[in-house]
């Protein structure tokens, strides 16, 4: 075995922090200066074998004549090829006779508004038939269930499925975005997005004037619910890896899959001033991270803001406010 | 005072050797031929002259045996005369004096040639000037049971060969002193100012009278019959401020003297230059005193790796070691592998540059001693601790401090010696001062690092025994407070750990003349620790078993054969959980996400076995090594032979062709045949590479070493574009170019060096695929070095350095993951772009301070003098629609004290 440069990668990721300092800072990703995708919010967020209708909107902001363009990819390799999905070519298996519209494991879905409904057992013969193509060809014909299907579908062969969008106003910035699938084992409770309570600015609970160059106290209150505990993903993978092996005739020992309790992470987005800090998560270790504070701009007008609550399993709320600013 | 003449004398033949510090310098090439011949002065057969390629340097007389005499050291040049400590006799055996010739008065005089090696025993001996075959063979015998003390330079020892003259007188002359003369002794020491080393070879007279004495290798001297009275001491040397001095000598009594001497000129210092043969094309060996003050090395030796030829530039200045286009480079200490050569930044080696002797460096072509890698080696020679009494070293500077203190153990190190070294450093407390308050991250434990070295020595006979135990620790512990809006995931701790201890045992035997044995064994425990958050988390805990096993056999004058055994076994577990491995060359600036988090928890046991063969063949001016390698390695279940050749053409005294050409073979990284992130049957990387070069002085001073080469490399291991394989052996890479050392050795006041190379590295990551930059594929690589003495204690020098800017991949666009709220970056053509040149200029200068016994060093030394902002990668906004040159660290003032003793 030859060495290793983690001693190195650490030496470069420290300089790399010290020297970060001398650069120059680039606008905070919260602060919203034109059209932006906030998120996806999909209902139900985690998806079993027999869902049916799947509703999917896009949380975006200034959307003056947005276009949008839906589509499924049943299998990419993710991030390194741009989310561009397979060909059925590369996984050896024939179009035709699996219904697939194209050559290509992208097709699009209908609709083309923000939001968009549609019918997750219309696209799960794709997905099914192209994870079955190298699971088969992995695990040998015998050995493949749907549920191993499901299981092994993204972690263990390293491909993914997503939803990809393409949006934005005719002549603005156009939005590429992906919104992976999650399939989760029937035997598992579906995760449930977050919900939000209440956000106060101030103390109040909704819009507010307030002098330019102020500061504003956000708290946002979210139910205790809505961090739901859940099997702990990475032993699931232990699991599903476990699964494989015992599909390919070994008897490697299972693990018991843990329990976890859900992150959830406030993002605060602003048309103007900025938020500080920008990103808060209410985890076991942090606190609820319930608190922002909002640095309005010097000049009066008008700020729009955004809080988003995510949680680890795709679960996504938005919430939102207008500051009227004011000369000081 | 009666000296070795009667029983022979000595006259040192050649000498590699080089003038030098102690102004910090450097000196001549290890490989230089400029060595110095040492030969008989022809007019005494007590005097040797040391003469040097212009013949005017230093003169010498040997000590004898009781160390009551001493060397006469004559001035050299413009009166300088090199501090050389000539090899002084230990053990004198008597020869058995041919009976018949003793019988009829008959005397002769038998000179042999004596091959000394660094322990001072006589490894061979030949006659260089018959006396007659029986006293040829009595002289030979007596000869090879002589012992000396080794030949020393500032402390140094080193193999010589010398010749030595056995007298055959048949009668002795008793010195009788005349009994009506009132008589004391005088005993004395004579002591470099600043070190207290004693000062060998240095001539003591008794002003108005006849009676002079050299000092011994402790630098003491001896007159056994002073006339009573009043006398006047004279020490003159031309590099030595004089003593004069008055003492009262007393009938029958004894008078002892000490005198502090302060070096007032230094360019007949020598540094003796571990003197290996040239046996492959590129070797740059460069020695501790040589490299020590380079400017931007912050005084560490191993530093200098990045300043010869071939060397890529890292970086930020991190440690990895890269040379000539690419293929790992793997660090030794003491010819066994050392999993990393630098602490954190590289700032420091791993190893305390106080207990280096000096340092390989081979870019390509070297014997099959070697194997395993694809890259060059680095090799680290410890030397040997100092017998001649206890010395020590203290270092500090802005980033850590060190000891060293060593010494022999017993009389005469009977018992060996033993040096013991240990560094920290404190940079988490500067660092604590300068980081920014508001950057979301406090640390809990700042990068620090320690190192420490335990080493001991014994000569036994024709036996060396060579112990080291050694430890090496890096450790970070950061607290993420604020996570990094562009992953809000990261938080909680960042934790890095990365350390090694190790022991070494080395075993030579020399059983005779013509054969060595060599046996070296290292057990080594690693552990390396990264984890960010709970979503990813890297430890592995390893041990290391190395076997080193050498014969050097000469088989007849012009030919050597060695055979070895290079084994390496690796055994340990991992627990890994990330996202699809560690990065990769040729990957996109902004990792690698190809997959989602995986974890795994594996053993593993590697076991590599090799065993080796090089023939070196002497015919006339050619030297030509042919050899070959056999690797077995499980990791890719292989076993394959390397040939190997290289071979040196001297066609004159001043010019020497060279080339080389071999296989050599690489095994993957762990994790890319690992079942979760790799790919189990990869196999063995494999490079050609091709150098041919010249080797040319132009002058006593000037030389220079061109190589051209080609490494041509197949079987890479690439990524996989397949949804089930990860890596694949398809990939195929070359590099080629020009490495130019020029190099000014030291003159009077002045050294430095241009090391240029000219570049081309590239990769094909699979066979439909153009070539493409590799990441560090650096066109050009200019290096400036120079070092002046203002004064013999005020020096100054500085380093200018201009490497084309590295390729990177530019990224095109980006795609919003809304699950993960993050973007992740579009990538064009691998490292289809450039960033700007890298230049900078670094600037030390010294100031020593001699003190009787010690010696205090300041330096100063500014990196980045003008504070270029040298693009080291490029960092983006939250969504890569904006970006802007990372730049490597700002003008940077350090400040830092040595004192040795």
């Amino acid at each position: 075995m030859k060495r290793l440069n983690l001693s190195l990668l650490t030496s470069a990721a420290v300089l790399a922090a010290l020297t970060a300092g001398c650069q120059e800072e680039f606008d905070s990703k919260t602060i919203v200066d034109g059209y932006r995708v906030l998120g996806v919010q999909m209902d139900p967020p985690e998806l079993k074998g027999d869902t049916d209708e799947v509703t999917v909107r896009v949380l975006d902001v200034n959307t003056a004549g947005s276009e949008y363009s839906w589509s499924f990819c049943a299998i990419s390799a993710g991030a390194i090829t741009a989310y561009e999905c397979f060909d059925a070519d590369d996984l050896g298996i024939d179009p035709a006779a699996l219904g697939l519209p194209s050559d290509s494991l992208e097709f699009p879905l209908e609709g083309d508004g923000a939001e968009i409904t549609f019918d997750f057992q219309a696209v799960r013969g794709a997905l099914l038939a192209a994870f079955r193509a190298y699971v088969v060809d992995t695990c040998g014909p015998d050995n493949v269930t749907d549920t191993l299907l499901y299981r092994s579908e993204v972690q263990v062969f390293g491909a993914n499925s997503y939803l990809k969008l393409t949006s934005g106003p005719p002549s603005g910035r156009v939005i590429d975005t992906v919104h992976q699938l999650i399939i989760s084992d029937s035997e598992i409770p579906g995760n449930v997005a977050p919900t939000i309570d209440s956000l106060t600015l101030n103390g109040e609970a909704g819009d507010i004037t307030a002098p330019a160059g102020s500061s504003v106290e956000m708290v946002i209150t979210v139910p205790e619910s809505a961090r739901e505990t859940y099997p702990d993903y990475d032993a699931i993978e232990i699991q599903q890896q476990c699964d494989l092996d015992c599909a390919a005739g070994q008897t490697a020992g299972c693990v018991t899959v843990p329990q976890q309790t859900e992150r959830l992470t406030y993002t605060w987005f602003t048309t103007g001033g900025e938020t500080d800090p920008p990103v808060t998560i209410w985890n076991d270790t942090t606190g609820n991270g319930d608190t922002s504070v909002l640095n309005l701009p010097a000049e009066p007008g008008e700020v729009d803001l955004y809080v988003t609550v995510r949680d680890d399993r795709g679960g996504i709320e938005i919430i939102s406010r207008t500051i009227t600013v004011t000369a000081p | 005072m009666t000296l070795l003449p009667d029983k022979g004398a000595v006259r040192l033949l050649s000498l590699a050797l080089a003038f030098s510090a102690p102004w910090p310098a450097m000196a001549q090439d290890a490989e230089d031929d400029e060595a110095i011949v040492i030969e008989d002065d022809g007019g005494d057969d007590e005097a040797i002259v040391v003469e040097g390629d212009d013949s005017e340097d230093a003169a010498a007389e040997i000590s004898d045996a009781d160390g009551a005499a001493g060397a006469e050291e004559s001035a050299s040049g413009e009166g300088d005369g090199p501090k050389l400590e000539p090899p002084t006799m230990l053990s004198f055996v008597e020869a058995e004096y041919p009976p018949e010739a003793l019988a009829a008065g008959q005397g002769a005089e038998v000179i042999m040639l004596l091959t000394l090696n660094e322990a001072g025993d006589v490894t061979e001996a030949t006659i260089s000037q018959s006396g007659g075959a029986e006293f040829d063979a009595a002289a030979l015998a007596a000869a090879r049971q002589f012992k000396f003390n080794p030949a020393k330079a500032d402390g140094k020892p080193f193999g010589v060969q010398i010749e030595y003259a056995y007298t055959f007188q048949p009668q002795v002359e008793e010195v009788v002193v005349p009994a009506d003369i009132e008589v004391g002794v005088l005993k004395g020491r004579l002591r470099m100012k600043g070190t207290g080393d004693g000062l060998a070879g240095l001539r003591v007279i008794i002003d108005g009278t006849e009676l002079e004495a050299y000092t011994d290798e402790d630098g003491r001297f001896l007159f056994e019959a002073v006339p009573a009275g009043e006398i006047r001491i004279l020490v003159e040397e031309p590099n030595f401020a004089g003593v004069d001095d008055d003492e009262t000598i007393k009938a029958g009594e004894e008078v002892n003297v000490e005198y502090f001497l302060e070096q007032t000129d230094f360019t007949g210092d020598i540094v003796i230059v571990g003197k290996r043969p040239k046996k492959v094309v590129a070797r740059r060996t460069l020695t501790i005193r040589e490299i020590r003050s380079l400017p931007g090395t912050s005084g560490d030796a191993l530093r200098v790796v990045q300043n010869v030829p071939g060397a890529a530039r890292i970086p930020f200045g991190a440690g990895d070691l890269v040379l000539r286009g690419g293929g790992q480079t793997q660090p030794y200490l003491n010819e066994m592998p050392i999993p990393q050569a630098f602490h954190f930044g590289g700032l420091r080696a791993t190893v305390n540059s106080d207990l280096i002797e000096d340092i390989d460096i081979i870019p390509g072509n070297y014997s099959p001693k070697y194997g395993r890698v694809n890259g060059g080696i680095v090799n680290v020679n410890l030397r040997r601790p100092k017998t001649d009494g206890v010395h020590g070293a203290v270092q500090a500077d802005i980033f850590d401090a060190s000891a060293l203190v060593e010494g022999p153990i017993g009389d005469d190190a009977k018992y060996g010696a033993v040096a013991v070294a240990f560094r920290r450093s404190y940079i988490d407390g500067v660092l604590a001062l300068v980081l920014p308050e508001d950057e979301g991250v406090s640390f809990r434990t700042l990068p620090r690092y320690y190192d420490g070295q335990i080493l001991y020595d014994l000569e036994v006979g024709k036996h060396q025994l060579k112990l080291l135990g050694y430890t090496s620790n890096d450790k970070l512990v950061a607290v993420i407070e604020e996570p990094p809006e562009e992953n809000p995931q990261v938080q909680g701790d960042a934790r890095f750990n990365v350390g090694f201890s190790g022991t070494q045992l080395e075993w030579k035997w020399t059983p005779t003349e013509d054969l060595t044995h060599t046996l070296k064994f290292q057990f080594q425990y690693n552990e390396v620790f990264a984890g960010v958050s709970d979503f990813f988390q890297f430890d592995l805990k390893f041990y290391d078993y190395y076997l080193r096993d050498e014969v050097e056999w000469s088989l007849a004058d012009n030919l050597t054969l060695r055979v070895g055994t290079d084994n390496y076994i690796q055994d340990g577990d991992y627990f890994v959980r990330g996202d699809g491995g560690p990065p990769k060359e040729g990957d996109p600036p902004e990792g690698n996400d190809r997959r989602e988090t995986i974890t795994t928890e594996r053993s593993f046991t590697f076991q590599n076995y090799a065993l080796w063969t090089e023939l070196e063949l002497q015919l006339g001016d050619f030297t030509l090594l042919p050899g070959a390698r056999v690797d077995h390695i499980t990791q890719t279940d292989q076993t394959v032979a390397q040939p190997r050749f290289t071979g040196r053409w001297a066609l004159n005294k001043s010019t020497t062709l060279k080339g080389g050409v071999g296989m050599f073979l690489e095994p993957p990284l762990a994790d890319e045949t690992d079942e979760a992130f790799g790919n189990p049957d990869l196999k063995l990387e494999r490079g050609i590479h091709y150098s041919v070069g010249v080797e040319h002085k132009f002058t006593d001073v000037i030389n220079a070493d061109v190589v051209f080469y080609y490494k041509d490399f197949d079987n890479l291991v690439s990524r996989d574009d397949r949804p089930d394989v990860a890596f694949n052996n398809d990939g195929v890479g070359r590099a080629y170019g020009m490495e130019l050392m020029l190099r000014h050795e030291l003159s009077e006041r002045f050294y430095g060096w241009i090391a240029y190379t000219l570049q081309v590295s590239e990769r094909k990551d699979s066979p439909g695929d153009d070539w493409r930059p590799f990441d560090l594929d650096q066109t050009h690589n200019l290096i400036l070095i120079g070092q002046y003495k203002l004064t013999p204690t005020w020096f100054i020098g500085t380093r200018w350095r201009y490497v084309t800017g590295n390729p990177i991949t530019p990224i095109t666009g980006s795609i919003y993951d809304s699950v993960n709220d993050s973007y992740v970056p579009v990538s064009g053509r691998v490292n289809s772009d450039r960033l700007d040149a890298f230049h900078q200029l670094d600037i030390r200068v010294d100031k020593i301070w001699n003190y009787d016994t010690w010696r205090l060093n300041a330096y100063f030394e500014l990196q980045n003098a003008y504070n270029r902002g040298n693009p080291e990668g490029i960092s983006y906004n939250y969504d890569y629609s904006q970006s802007q040159s990372l730049t490597g660290l700002p003008i940077i003032p350090s400040f830092g004290l040595r004192g040795e003793w």
